[in-house]
């Protein structure tokens, strides 16, 4: 392959997922001109190693895993055990729910439908790191399971349990927050029932 | 296990990896009029409100567009005047190649040998070894560079010995914990070293051939499959056969094979038919 349409080829396939990139290398470093050093260097390397990056498959996870062993390289974090899930607020959640939803229709569209985009951004800041990874990789960046566990270097099924694990904890730490602020039911368009203030 | 503590519902909101058992179960829940109702639309809720969370969406600076396009253009430009160079100068050797060559003449090879086996066996306790650091991830090109920086006496041998199992209890000492191979080679132990890529301890062997220096570098197959590290793709089918695979230019040869779960390397200063027959067979 020649230089330019090397160049050019990476140019179309790689770049259009700088936003992605940059969006979780934010994440990962809490650090903007960090993340701008991290995303540099991961397009440096994938352009260097473009030609084994093989075609038709998904050139976004390819990204994302150079992103993650670039970050590790640099900043030499250790990986760990994901911190433990605060059970008994998630099943005093549920109770909540269940005691005031008796009626589950329509609940989807209700809960949460309040809350501000920063105040859910703050409760997912607050989750551990490794919940609020697989958070992010599955609801925003839309990869499949089988991508997250390459990602993260794990088996699917962790995947598959951080990931409800997280989620739960997150509905959790999102009531929490909505009884702080204050909302109350009537704040809620149609909904004539309070979970919040049980 | 509570109800609420079942991961086949975030599986059935995410529509993924679902075993049709799982399904079926979840669908009977489902109609029947259980919590799993209030459950699923909690996790449901909660995917909706992080994807539809416009803060978790970002723009990169312009700058940082037009820094890596800039940078990819210029080392793209540079790689095609290098191609351009070596085409026309082929037959001479450039000035690294020449001081190379002259630390790789026997005469200067083997007490650079010796020095860099020394100063690493003194410095072991005080010093890290320098290929952690390498920022390269490419099997072939990590071996090479780690080979020019042993001849070049920057990277020191941190265990000295010629005793195969001294050499394998460093190893385990230092944390390389898949099985190390040991090729019976008729070449001389030296000595080893010891890095860390993405937290996996790594083990280099460094032996010596006459006046040549033959090097050794050894991975798991799973840094391969998690992409840590990748091997050309010419040898990939190499990889998955087991088959060895050699190649070599005016100055160098590398081999490549995998025994069971480790991968190997090797980089020596000899034609790689030379360097083919310094394994010995059935070994």
């Amino acid at each position: 392959m020649t230089t330019d349409r090397h160049t050019l080829e990476f140019e179309q396939e790689a770049l259009p997922h700088l936003n992605a990139l940059y969006t979780f290398a934010v994440r990962l470093c809490r650090d903007k001109d960090d993340a701008e050093d991290l995303v540099q260097e991961t397009f440096m390397k994938a352009f260097r190693f473009f030609d084994k990056f093989e075609r038709g498959t998904n050139c976004k996870a390819w990204l994302f895993r150079i992103l993650k062993n670039t970050y590790i390289n640099k900043y030499r974090r250790d990986t760990r055990e994901p911190d433990m899930v605060e059970y008994d607020v998630v099943e005093e959640f549920y109770e909540s729910i269940k005691s005031d939803y008796s009626d589950s229709s329509n609940l989807e569209q209700r809960l949460f439908s309040t809350m501000l985009d920063d105040e859910v951004t703050e409760a997912l800041e607050s989750l551990p790191d490794d919940f609020r990874t697989v958070i992010l990789l599955c609801d925003v960046e839309e990869f499949t399971y089988e991508e997250i566990a390459e990602f993260l270097d794990c088996p699917i099924g962790t995947v598959r349990s951080r990931l409800h694990r997280a989620r739960n904890m997150l509905a959790a730490k999102l009531s929490i927050y909505a009884k702080s602020k204050g909302y109350t039911p009537e704040t809620q368009e149609d909904d004539s029932e309070n979970f919040l203030e049980s | 296990m509570q109800s609420w503590n079942d991961d086949a519902l975030s599986a059935y909101v995410d529509k993924q990896l679902l075993t049709a058992d799982e399904q079926r179960r979840i669908e009977e829940q489902l109609s029947s009029g259980s919590e799993t109702a209030q459950q699923i639309a909690v996790l449901r809720a909660v995917k909706n409100s992080i994807k539809s969370n416009a803060n978790l969406r970002m723009e990169a600076p312009s700058a940082l567009h037009s820094s890596i396009l800039n940078s990819i253009r210029a080392e793209a430009s540079q790689t095609s005047s290098q191609n351009t160079r070596q085409i026309v100068s082929a037959p001479k050797l450039g000035l690294l190649q020449r001081v190379l060559g002259w630390i790789l003449q026997p005469i200067v090879a083997f007490p650079l040998l010796i020095i860099a086996v020394g100063g690493g066996y003194l410095l072991n306790s005080q010093r890290q070894n320098q290929i952690a650091t390498a920022n390269q991830w490419d099997f072939h090109d990590e071996s090479f560079t780690n080979y020019d920086l042993i001849t070049k006496g920057q990277l020191k041998v941190q265990k000295a010995t010629s005793d195969y199992n001294e050499l394998l209890a460093f190893f385990k000492e230092q944390g390389v914990n898949y099985d190390i191979v040991h090729p019976e080679l008729k070449a001389q132990l030296v000595g080893g070293v010891v890095s860390e890529h993405n937290g996996q301890k790594l083990a280099h062997l460094v032996y010596k051939y006459h006046d040549s220096l033959v090097y050794m570098y050894e991975a798991p197959e799973h840094l391969f499959a998690s992409h840590t590290l990748e091997i050309p793709s010419r040898v990939t089918s190499y990889a998955q056969s087991g088959r060895w695979y050699s190649e070599d230019d005016s100055q160098h040869s590398w081999m490549f094979w995998r025994v069971k779960t480790t991968y190997c390397s090797v980089v020596a200063d000899i034609p790689k038919e030379e360097l083919a027959e310094l394994f010995v067979e059935g070994a």
